[in-house]
């Protein structure tokens, strides 16, 4: 379970996020929404360890992200909003990289399955800098997934991807929490998000705004008139001059 | 001792990264302009290597003192360079993490202890080909090659770890505390050069008149004579204790018991530093979340108050369009402006050179025109490598420049202005320094000013000309900087030749010139207005040439297939 408690975090003189809290279970997907700035990145990079929290208690199945990161790290995987590859090294040795770290067995097989379902078979022996935005996408995909992480952390991943790679990244990614991964997935498509997240987290100006089931999404801001869409909730929730209630629906 | 295991995995990437390195190398040859440059830039390269190589096996040794007073001296310099350059600009960061590396190393499942030893491992590879460089140049001094080369790399590699441990602790202080360890590093570094540069003047001859060029370099030597004497001071003594041990290593005469401990000791001393990094590192990663809570605090405090002024009206920056380089120049300027501190060290080394003549004994006139023509050729050769504010700071944005509505030469033109005018600003101030040290008539200064606007215009249209043809990264690092920098040293050398003969040609014919006819009523016979007037029209002419082929080189450019390697 990837649970985060009174998370708070400052960058020089501004702060991103302040007091937010949530938990993703095996099993379950979460859709990280909110406008631009709202600190969807700052969370997810500080739930992969890559930054540090100013204050709360960030856990990845029970390892404590800062006290114990190695430990937290070895189970998680988080695709950033821009995969950052080393351009120099081809698309087998960012794996045979990815497959060392994490000490993945039976490595040639898994790559070979991944790359064929991304479609990235015929780059094997590709440097990075010669991928397009798409491809580095799919790689930064397929390292990811490589080491079967048991929480994954995606940051607007369908960016560059064609409709096969979106459709074969929504597929697995069901699948993966079919299979008791806890997914935590930004973006800024709700129909997505609709489609795919079991819980919804609203962000906005680094507070949470709603926190449950899609289901409670939809039942505390429905009106009477109308059933409410996810993109009409997220203007409710996230309208400056009128900001929704802070509520956490989800136990 | 801490646990000394570098990742198998971070092993793996190291290996994979010098391949790719390679890889990336042999991408200088994938099309027909490429190759022809790469082989270029190659054969330069042998000339010049063979040239250097013979010139090391032929020349004589140093004095045996000599040598081994310098040999400490050498590493002892490089540390407080880089002290000062830390005292300057604060580190961001204790270790820079290229973004890949954040991503695929920092946000892998290393302990920081590994994360450390591969930035060492990384250092450490790229000092071992720097000390294979300076043991070849100083093979005719070295008794023993192996030990000669051991003790070099052992020496710099000590020094590159002290640099990474100043970093670290430079990270780990409070504000006020850099503040003030800055004062003391600036202070103490200012004090060394003031007293080495007094020893200079009190040890000059009176009667200082001989040529140009032999009085300076007479002159730098009196300074460096000045630098070992202080450094032979009890303080400068101390300082150098450290590498008086790596020093005994190189200038070692026989394989006796005392080199086999000194190379120990040697060996010794790197490996307790790297151990002090790993636990000052690893102290500094403990207190990070005490850090965090303090600045999350001022930033929330912060944020309020700001909150309370945000009735402020924001204002837009009036930018003129000049046809579209007006943008492009604000844009640039804006860019170096916000380096200014990086950019105000990038010209001292030229300033400190150019005003060099000043401390001879030489008449107003001779003087200025010395100072004029070093500054000439250091704007040439050292200036451009600091004022890359224009498109090779843009080398990935070309493709934006491309979509603008703008005309090929007016984006020539914005890209270009920056440089130009930062270079002209800095030219006229050193030269009205020249003026006040050494008078001279005031016609002097702003001619000099005038020649050296169409000047730099050459110098940086030459310099984006030959980027445009062959693009690349501006942080690239081992031999393809050295294929590069020869290729573009041997161009201005040649551009620097080329310009030596139009001056000696224009010399000549000044005076003809100053008697044509049709000239009289403005140049009455002089034939030095007639000379300065000529070397202005040539090189006007030149910049312009220049300019003209930048534009054409720019227009032709194809974002897509002309990437960078």
């Amino acid at each position: 379970m990837i649970e985060v408690t009174d998370f708070h975090k400052a960058y020089d003189r501004t702060v991103a996020v302040r007091g937010l809290s949530f938990h993703v279970k095996r099993g379950e997907v979460l859709g990280l929404i909110g406008p631009n700035g709202a600190g969807k990145t700052t969370s997810m990079r500080a739930v992969s360890g890559m930054i540090r929290p100013s204050r709360g208690e960030l856990r990845v199945f029970g390892c404590d992200v800062v006290a114990d990161p190695v430990a937290a790290k070895r189970q998680l995987a988080y695709v950033p909003d821009d995969p950052q590859l080393f351009g120099d090294l081809t698309v087998d040795q960012h794996l045979a990289f990815t497959a060392s770290a994490y000490d993945v067995r039976d490595a040639d097989e898994k790559v070979s399955g991944l790359l064929e379902t991304f479609e990235l078979a015929d780059r094997r022996t590709k440097p990075a800098r010669d991928l397009s935005r798409g491809m580095r996408q799919k790689l930064a995909i397929c390292c990811a997934y490589l080491h079967d992480p048991s929480a994954l952390l995606l940051d607007e991943p369908l960016t560059g991807l064609d409709p096969h790679g979106i459709r074969v990244l929504k597929r697995t990614l069901r699948e993966r929490a079919d299979e008791g991964a806890a997914v935590v997935i930004s973006s800024h498509l709700l129909a997505m998000v609709e489609d795919l997240c079991t819980h919804v987290l609203i962000l906005s100006e680094g507070e949470s705004r709603f926190f449950g089931t899609v289901a409670e999404l939809k039942s505390t801001f429905m009106t009477e008139d109308d059933e409410a869409s996810l993109e009409r909730i997220f203007f409710m929730a996230t309208e400056k001059s009128r900001p929704a209630p802070l509520v956490t629906v989800a136990g | 001792m801490t646990h000394w295991r570098l990742h198998p995995a971070l092993v793996r990437l190291l290996r994979f990264q010098g391949g790719g390195k390679l890889r990336r190398m042999s991408r200088g040859f994938a099309t027909p302009r490429r190759a022809v440059l790469s082989l270029l830039a190659t054969a330069l390269a042998l000339v010049w290597l063979s040239n250097a190589i013979l010139s090391i096996i032929f020349r004589e040794p140093y004095p045996e003192q000599t040598f081994r007073n310098w040999l400490p001296l050498v590493p002892l310099l490089y540390a407080i360079w880089h002290a000062v350059k830390t005292a300057w600009q604060r580190p961001e960061e204790p270790i820079e993490w290229t973004p890949s590396e954040r991503e695929f190393a920092v946000g892998g499942p290393f302990r920081r202890r590994e994360l450390v030893m591969y930035r060492v491992a990384v250092l450490l590879s790229a000092t071992f080909l720097k000390a294979t460089c300076a043991a070849m140049l100083l093979l005719p001094d070295l008794h023993i090659p192996w030990a000669g080369l051991l003790g070099i790399f052992l020496g710099l590699a000590f020094v590159d770890v002290f640099r990474l441990l100043i970093d670290i602790v430079v990270a780990q202080v409070s504000e006020r505390t850099y503040t003030i360890l800055r004062g003391l590093v600036l202070t103490a570094a200012a004090s060394v050069t003031g007293a080495a540069l007094m020893q200079a003047i009190q040890h000059s001859p009176g009667d200082a008149t001989g040529a140009g060029p032999a009085a300076i370099l007479a002159w730098v030597s009196r300074f460096f004579d000045g630098a070992l004497n202080v450094c032979k001071s009890p303080i400068g003594e101390f300082l150098q204790t450290p590498f008086t041990v790596f020093a005994r290593l190189v200038s070692a005469d026989a394989v006796t018991a005392s080199l086999l401990g000194w190379t120990a000791a040697s060996v010794a001393m790197l490996v307790a530093l790297i151990e002090v990094v790993v636990r000052v590192d690893s102290r500094f990663y403990e207190g990070l979340s005490a850090r965090e809570i303090l600045r999350y605090d001022e930033a929330r405090n912060a944020s309020a108050q700001s909150a309370e002024c945000e009735s402020v009206a924001a204002t837009l920056p009036r930018i003129p369009k000049l046809g579209g380089a007006g943008p492009l120049f604000w844009r640039q300027f804006v860019g170096a402006r916000e380096n200014a501190g990086g950019l105000l060290l990038a010209l001292t080394a030229p300033a400190v050179l150019s005003c060099l003549p000043l401390l001879q004994r030489y008449g107003p006139e001779t003087t200025f025109a010395y100072v004029s023509a070093a500054l000439a050729f250091y704007s040439l050769l050292l200036l451009p490598a600091g004022l890359k504010f224009d498109f090779r700071r843009d080398g990935e944005r070309l493709g934006i420049f491309k979509m603008l509505p703008v005309r090929p030469f007016s984006v020539v033109a914005g890209q270009l202005a920056t440089p130009v005018a930062i270079a002209v600003a800095f030219q006229a101030l050193v030269l009205t320094v020249a003026c006040l040290v050494r008078p001279v008539p005031v016609s002097y200064l702003l001619g000099a000013v005038l020649f050296l606007v169409p000047l730099n215009v050459l110098i940086y249209s030459v310099e984006n000309t030959i980027f445009l043809l062959y693009p690349h990264r501006l942080n690239q690092e081992g031999l393809e900087v050295f294929l590069r920098t020869t290729l573009m040293f041997t161009a201005k050398s040649l551009l620097f030749a080329v310009s030596l003969v139009v001056v000696y040609v224009l010399s000549q014919v000044a005076r003809d010139i100053a008697e044509w006819r049709f000239l009289q009523p403005i140049l009455a016979g002089n034939h030095r207005a007639a000379f300065a007037a000529a070397m202005w029209v040539t090189v006007a002419i030149a910049a312009v040439v220049c300019t003209g082929l930048l534009t054409r080189v720019y227009d032709r450019h194809d974002p897509c297939l002309d990437r960078i390697a």
